[in-house]
């Protein structure tokens, strides 16, 4: 009973709803299939809305347990963690998330922080490149030439210094990169397709930690 | 025999790299110039799109990205509506992304100027936060007051003028998703153009991985950033933050080809270096 | 006129700025700060944005009488059982509902979206007049370079195992398709590369607007001088 409990029944619930969902899509089953399908997109959408604390959840653990501990050459960082976070929760409850004062509380912390942080990856990126774009073979070769023209042609340098660098990245753009890309969307569909099927024939079970 | 010179080099070749990259952004910024702006395919089919549409257009516009991303969408967000009150639409926006909210507060900011001469709730409202990605799209395009019984700012949506004739993906004339990641697009594709064949436009990085979509499945895929945005802002004739970081695009560009042009240059001229795999 | 907590704001959001950009240049406390205190402010934000959702959706419409919501209020909770080693067996659930619905959601349109609809916009007559994959210009060159890079690309993904690589007419079109691919590549990161410049574009412009150089200039030596400090730690 308890294995049932803990395991199958998570598993046939999944091929339950995955299956009555997609026949909801193909078939009338009139206002009643079409209530029971907008019930469930919006229960997955509220439990997607409380799913957001879990990271924090772990987050704050993992911190907690470091401050606790003292961690040398952690624990200064981990309670200054907390602080901010609940410093941000303090302002957001005080003020209202819809406020001018949390929106300017949010301009000056997170903001500048996220962004500057998510554009690092661009001063990083510049070393790798002078390591690893180097001309080896016929395919790196081919690379770094569609690189070179799209770059030129895609941005100010092409109107500026080449302009016939722009008819060639639009040609590169629309036609070369189309045949990669919608074979890439073939495969992946295919291999979609197939995973769908194994979660909803049960096949695979990872993603509730029980393996396969 | 290697010198005390060029083992230096070797040793600090990344913070020499960064160093000269700091530079060529800095560059632009004190010595400000603005290289020609060329209509490509791409921002003259985005323009076309939107003329096609009929008058008082009801459009809906995503903020599916954060702050990192706000300088460019927001120019090119701010020249759509704009487009759209042309032709005496409607805007309802909507966030799937977390920070969405508070890029529609910064934007309240910029855009007062023109926010000012509308009225919240007849012209333009925001809908608030979405979770759940792609199942919140799905969710969304089926039935709005059943995923979202209030806007952000508190207001019922039964109450707001602009939402009395729009409850489903289909009373929108085009959606556009405005988004930073490769994969809510496809989401978009899949929910909105596939399931119900509204018009769709996608504008983001993931642009060159929506292409086979374009145009049967979407009708507009504006990249790349932000010089597309920047085109299109030049084609309304309202220039805006796009077209302002043009020069820094120039010199930004210019050092990646200076950077990959060195790699495959230096190794091989060095002392000692083999198939130019030396560093 | 700009307000005195607008110049905080200002100063507070060039000092931030200034520590993550010290990073490539070397791990150094400075930049420690900034991580950590990121990490704090971006949970705390989605925290509340989380509530504020979960309130006007969820509470909202229990409080408004739909009793079918007490369903994704119960396994909201049930979620966060994985954190109690006894219970965590109840996180199955939500998940079970969330895997479910993601997984019909997006299966059903798969195959019109990505597979059926790409397939037909391939397979056509490449000399068709008035009918183009796209293109500038449209012409029956581009539709034949597309059909071959299609078919190329997907020989490349779908023969994969070594005893296809035998046969010659396939290891050639594979060969073929991996030119494709890595011309596609290419592609996507030059315009990946074009993206991002103006990312960082953007905090620049921030850190040099006139008013805040003198902030920047502050900023940036107290960047450093903490990594001069961290230097000489580890030396």
């Amino acid at each position: 009973m308890s294995q049932v409990v803990r395991k199958t029944i998570p598993l046939v619930l999944t091929t339950f709803i995955g299956i009555s969902l997609i026949l909801t899509y193909f078939f009338d089953f009139g206002a009643a299939g079409v209530s029971y399908e907008k019930l469930l997109l919006n229960f997955a959408v509220t439990i997607g809305a409380a799913s957001l604390g879990l990271g924090i959840v772990n987050l704050s653990r993992l911190h907690v347990i470091r401050l606790q501990r003292k961690a040398p050459g952690q624990w200064y960082y981990s309670l200054i963690l907390l602080a901010s976070m609940i410093l941000m929760i303090c302002v957001g409850l005080i003020y209202n998330i819809k406020s001018d004062a949390f929106s300017l509380m949010y301009d000056a912390t997170v903001a500048p922080l996220g962004a500057t942080m998510m554009s690092l990856f661009i001063v990083w990126i510049a070393p790798a490149l002078y390591r690893s774009a180097r001309i080896r073979n016929l395919g790196s070769a081919l690379l770094i030439a569609c690189l070179f023209i799209v770059v030129i042609g895609g941005s100010p340098l092409g109107p500026a210094l080449l302009p016939f660098t722009t008819t060639i990245s639009n040609w590169l753009n629309s036609i070369v990169n189309l045949a990669s890309m919608r074979a890439l969307k073939i495969t992946t569909a295919i291999g979609l397709i197939v995973l769908s099927i194994r979660i909803l024939t049960g096949k695979e079970k990872s993603y509730l930690r029980l393996g396969d | 025999m290697v010198s005390n010179k060029e083992s230096y080099l070797k040793k600090h070749t990344t913070t020499i790299i960064i160093v000269v990259l700091y530079l060529f952004y800095v560059y632009p910024i004190l010595f400000p110039f603005s290289p020609p702006i060329v209509i490509g395919e791409k921002a003259q089919s985005f323009y076309d799109l939107v003329e096609s549409l009929p008058d008082e257009p009801t459009v809906l516009l995503t903020y599916d990205y954060g702050a990192v991303s706000y300088p460019y969408f927001q120019g090119f967000q701010e020249a759509f509506m704009k487009h759209i009150y042309r032709k005496d639409g409607n805007v309802i926006l909507v966030a799937f992304g977390a920070a969405g909210p508070m890029m529609y507060k910064m934007m309240q900011k910029t855009f007062a100027p023109v926010w000012d001469q509308k009225t919240y709730g007849e012209d333009y409202v925001f809908l608030g936060f979405i979770p759940g990605g792609e199942t919140g799209v799905a969710s969304f395009m089926a039935d709005i007051r059943q995923t979202i019984m209030i806007d952000f700012e508190g207001n019922p949506i039964d109450t707001l003028q602009i939402m009395e004739n729009v409850n489903m993906a289909t009373d929108f004339d085009l959606v556009v998703n405005c988004e930073t990641s490769t994969t809510i697009g496809d989401g978009f594709v899949r929910q909105v153009a596939s399931a119900y064949g509204v018009k769709l436009a996608l504008v983001g990085p993931g642009g060159p991985t929506w292409e086979p979509y374009y145009p049967e499945q979407i009708q507009g895929n504006l990249y790349p950033l932000p010089g597309a945005p920047a085109e299109y802002e030049k084609l309304l004739g309202a220039p805006g933050n796009a077209s302002s970081q043009i020069g820094l695009l120039f010199t930004g560009s210019l050092f990646y080809l200076v950077i990959i042009i060195c790699g495959n240059v230096i190794p091989r001229i060095g002392k000692g270096s083999e198939n130019g795999n030396t560093d | 006129m700009v307000t005195l907590i607008e110049n905080i704001v200002s100063i507070v959001a060039i000092g931030f700025t200034v520590g993550c950009l010290t990073l490539p240049l070397g791990d150094n406390v400075y930049w420690k700060l900034c991580e950590h205190m990121f990490l704090g402010f971006a949970a705390g934000y989605t925290i509340l944005i989380a509530s504020q959702t979960l309130q006007a959706n969820l509470f909202g419409k229990i409080g408004s009488g739909e009793i079918l919501f007490f369903i994704p209020l119960i396994l909201s909770i049930m979620l966060y059982s994985r954190f109690v080693k006894q219970a965590s067996w109840l996180n199955r659930y939500p998940i079970a509902l969330l895997v479910g619905v993601g997984t019909a959601i997006s299966m059903r349109t798969i195959v019109d979206a990505m597979l059926l609809k790409q397939i037909r916009s391939t397979l056509i007559n490449p000399f068709a007049t008035g009918k183009a994959i796209v293109g500038n210009p449209a012409t029956p060159i581009n539709n034949i370079v597309v059909i071959i890079g299609v078919i190329a690309v997907t020989f490349y993904f779908v023969f994969w195992e070594m005893k296809w690589m035998k046969n010659p007419a396939i290891a050639s079109v594979r060969s073929l398709g991996i030119l494709v691919l890595m011309s596609g590549f290419g592609i996507y990161v030059a315009n990946s590369l074009v993206m991002r410049v103006s990312r960082l574009g953007g905090r620049f412009f921030f850190m040099l607007a006139p008013e805040n150089l003198l902030t920047t200039g502050f900023f940036a030596l107290l960047g450093a001088i903490s990594l001069y400090l961290s230097r000489k730690k580890e030396v």
